[in-house]
């Protein structure tokens, strides 16, 4: 469950303002974000993953207050317990498509790499229908490919919240729908939160509920 | 740690050309000034070692790295002659075999060195194929020359005019090869050696024509004067030397008063050596005896200093290249920003990106220090090969 408790942030170098007075999201929920832009969509993502800190104000993931951690034990946090999933897919063109599902292995020692992660991919890749190109450089896929390959990166971990950042942005309407589908069906499957920012209002019906960030404090 | 070598590893295969030429200036950076080093000292010592085999030098007064230079790699440069009389000079002190030297000519741009059989004993060279010369008129070539110019003993190499408008001048001189000399890795293996009478032959100091008493053309003849016979142009001078003209050739003058270029004095001990040298300290004495190790070492210390100059110069272009890698690998890192933001953002710390990053380099660095430990090897063992093939 996350627990968002009087959380106000602000960047040093803008009159951007963020605050939430209370947000609770359980476990298993699939929840929608909406707002206009420049009203915080992404500073909330990274509120929750700790990449940001906020000035006053709790975050309380599984009973932990998630923002008093050091950044040691922040980064552990998040590498171990939530997926993301980009707009732009993100994944790292220099590596084939095997490695980019295992990143999160290979970037932080909290993690790691052993047979049975390796017997994992392979496992996602059959499921996700990419096993015929594992060790394919991520440049020659599909725009569909690459974002199933970002999905099996942000589940590889088996994490138990899932942030998606406009995951949908990029996709034409079948991929749109597929990528939609299958974040919905890994929470269901894993009791997982979903947390997906979206601007594509025929979406919201496949969620739980929608936030709009509008109606919390922000200007 | 092993991911992040991987991850470096897997960066660089990727990006092949932009590591490759990395690898390339990082390695002519580290292998370029070692491989200077390892040939300026091998040249160094190639210079030096005919210089110590050469006890003593003796030649006109004037320009002395002149004078050494042109005995001993026959390079043409601006030497007054001197006379045959010096070589006298020396034999007679009974401190030295004089090897007298007459550099001027040249075949096929190979020089001619008019000298004595002495002189090949003295430079231990022996005749691969043929012989030593013995009469007038014949020439042992050089290893190269030999090579270069596809001849061998029996056939003929013709002396080259010293200018092609010198129409009185010297005429070319054909003369028969006796023999080709082993290579020796030294200038003599791009010489032609011959006689010196040979060259005086070729300067036309010495000259060969029809017997005016034996003559049927009464026309040649202008007239008798003090019991010698005057000839007109029409007189028939021999451009080669047979064994059926040999003794038409004849001298007009002194032996003693014939140039020569230097003597290559070889004393009998060292005590015949200073002696010997004592004899030339007069300040008023035309010729002046120098040792060539001195000479060269002199040349040397300012090839050195010329080293230091370039050495200075090389730090220059060394940290100018630095600061292009550094700009190369800085503007790398702005473009792979997102990447690494990525990486951020999934859970990586910032040491563990610049653990990555530093593989990276560690990686380039690794692979230029192998491949110019190579080249430096690889020239190391072939410096006398190169120093040989382009030298000498």
């Amino acid at each position: 469950m996350i627990i968002i408790e009087n959380v106000k942030f602000s960047y040093p170098t803008s009159n951007f303002n963020f605050s939430i007075n209370k947000l609770n999201i359980a476990d298993g929920e699939k929840v929608a974000v909406t707002a206009p832009s420049g009203y915080g969509k992404t500073t909330f993502l990274n509120l929750i993953s700790c990449i940001l800190t906020p000035k006053e104000g709790n975050i309380i993931i599984e009973d932990e207050i998630v923002n008093n951690f050091n950044d040691s034990k922040k980064r552990a946090f998040r590498i171990s317990n939530i997926g993301f999933i980009f707009q732009d897919f993100e994944l790292i063109e220099y590596l084939d498509l095997k490695d980019n599902i295992a990143l999160s292995y290979l970037i932080n020692p909290a993690l790691k790499l052993n047979k049975d992660i390796e017997k994992k991919v392979i496992e996602l890749t059959e499921r996700f229908g990419l096993n015929d190109k594992l060790n394919r450089n991520v440049i020659k896929l599909s725009q569909g490919e690459k974002q199933r390959v970002a999905i099996c990166r942000a589940i590889l971990s088996s994490p138990t919240i899932l942030l998606a950042d406009e995951p949908t942005g990029n996709l034409d309407p079948e991929n749109k729908e597929n990528t939609v589908n299958e974040l919905i069906e890994y929470s269901n499957n894993n009791n997982a939160i979903l947390i997906m920012v979206t601007h594509d209002f025929s979406l919201l019906e496949k969620f739980d509920r929608t936030i709009d960030l509008g109606d919390f404090y922000a200007n | 740690m092993k991911e992040s070598v991987y991850l470096a590893y897997r960066y660089m295969l990727h990006n092949k050309i932009k590591s490759v030429v990395m690898i390339l200036s990082l390695t002519i950076l580290l292998s370029l000034p070692f491989c200077l080093n390892i040939l300026v000292n091998k040249s160094e010592s190639y210079l030096m070692s005919r210089a110590k085999n050469t006890p003593l030098i003796i030649g006109t007064r004037g320009s002395s790295l002149d004078l050494v230079i042109n005995s001993l790699y026959f390079e043409k440069t601006e030497i007054i002659e001197m006379k045959y009389d010096e070589v006298g000079r020396v034999k007679k002190s009974g401190f030295a075999l004089p090897v007298p030297l007459h550099i001027k000519f040249s075949s096929n741009k190979f020089p001619i060195v008019g000298t004595t059989i002495d002189y090949f004993e003295f430079r231990g060279l022996k005749a691969k194929s043929g012989d030593l010369f013995a009469i007038l008129g014949e020439c042992v070539l050089g290893a190269d020359v030999a090579n270069k110019l596809k001849l061998k003993p029996g056939q003929y190499i013709t002396s080259s005019p010293e200018t092609a408008l010198d129409i009185t001048g010297v005429y070319p001189l054909k003369m028969k090869i006796a023999g080709v000399l082993e290579k020796a890795f030294t200038p003599d293996d791009k010489a032609v050696f011959t006689d010196l009478k040979t060259t005086w032959v070729i300067e036309g100091l010495i000259h060969g024509h029809q017997d005016l008493q034996r003559s049927r053309d009464t026309s040649i003849l202008l007239g008798v004067k003090d019991n010698n016979y005057i000839a007109n142009a029409k007189l028939y001078n021999y451009n080669n030397i047979t064994p059926e003209n040999i003794f038409d050739f004849h001298i007009h003058g002194e032996n003693g008063q014939y140039p020569i270029t230097s003597v290559i004095s070889l004393p009998y001990t060292e005590k015949d050596k200073a002696l010997l040298m004592g004899r030339y300290l007069a300040k008023d004495d035309k010729s002046q005896i120098l040792i060539p190790r001195n000479v060269i070492a002199k040349l040397i210390d300012n090839i050195f200093k010329f080293k230091k100059f370039f050495e200075g110069i090389f730090i220059f272009v060394a940290v100018a290249l630095l600061m292009l890698l550094t700009l190369v690998i800085t503007l790398s890192l702005r473009l792979r920003s997102k990447e690494i933001q990525t990486m951020f953002k999934l859970g990586s710390s910032r040491f563990k990106i610049l653990e990555i990053i530093s593989f990276e380099l560690i990686i380039l660095l690794s692979v230029s220090v192998i491949v110019s430990s190579g080249l430096i090897y690889f020239a190391f063992i072939n410096v006398d090969n190169f120093i040989k093939l382009v030298v000498f």
